[in-house]
């Protein structure tokens, strides 16, 4: 087993420990923001992480156009796709300590600030992992 | 490199088992969006171990479109919560 070989089993394997890392995460934190946090680490370290590991197995020069791009579409969407949806998360829990702010532009609809916003909260609250 | 396979794959097989339990209770739909982004992400990562240890390249592309997919899935259904809040 050569030092190349090392070195991918470690990548691949790191990038596997990422995965379930934020398995157990997404499971155990207490809240949908924390939650989309732990989801991003695959998506981006753990998927750099394969991508070098596939690299020092294949061995040749021909496949690292594909492999930049996944990378850079990883680094360009991840942190996109979880702002979106971290930005819901905190319309959801306005009114609370460390809700949204009326200066971010969401949720500033007085319809939206009574009932079902407190529901859906407490619903998250209690879950509790 | 059996032995990478084999621990690498559980590994892949605990969290996304971990992910869909979060999937079935999580009590927000931002709660499933962030465990569908892991699910993708682990599907992605298999494809790429799956590929490195036949060591053959023609899996990659299958890597680049489910990747592209998480994205337009997790992208789409945020905006979707956001109209339907409104």
């Amino acid at each position: 087993m050569s030092v190349i070989d090392i070195a991918a089993t470690v990548a691949l394997i790191g990038g596997a420990a990422l995965s379930f890392i934020a398995g157990v995460a997404v499971l155990r934190f207490p809240d949908a923001a924390t939650r989309v946090h732990a989801a991003t680490k695959p998506q981006v370290l753990g998927i750099v992480l394969l991508t070098i590991g596939l690299g020092l197995r294949l061995g040749g020069i021909a496949i690292i156009g594909e492999f930049v791009l996944i990378v850079l579409l990883q680094f360009f969407t991840a942190p996109v796709a979880a702002h979106l949806a971290v930005r819901q998360a905190l319309v959801r829990r306005e009114g609370q300590p460390g809700g949204a702010d009326p200066e971010l532009g969401v949720g500033v609809d007085p319809e939206l600030g009574g009932g079902s916003s407190r529901q859906v909260d407490t619903d998250v609250r209690s879950d509790g992992g | 490199m059996t032995v990478t396979m084999i621990i690498a794959g559980a590994l892949f097989g605990a969290g996304a088992v971990l992910a869909a339990i979060r999937l079935i209770r999580g009590p927000s739909p931002i709660d499933r969006t962030a465990a569908l982004d892991v699910l993708l992400a682990i599907v992605v990562g298999v494809i790429l171990l799956s590929a490195a240890m036949s060591r053959s390249a023609t899996a990659v592309v299958i890597a680049v479109v489910v990747s592209l997919l998480g994205f337009v899935s997790s992208a789409g259904l945020a905006l979707l919560l956001q109209r339907g809040r409104r």
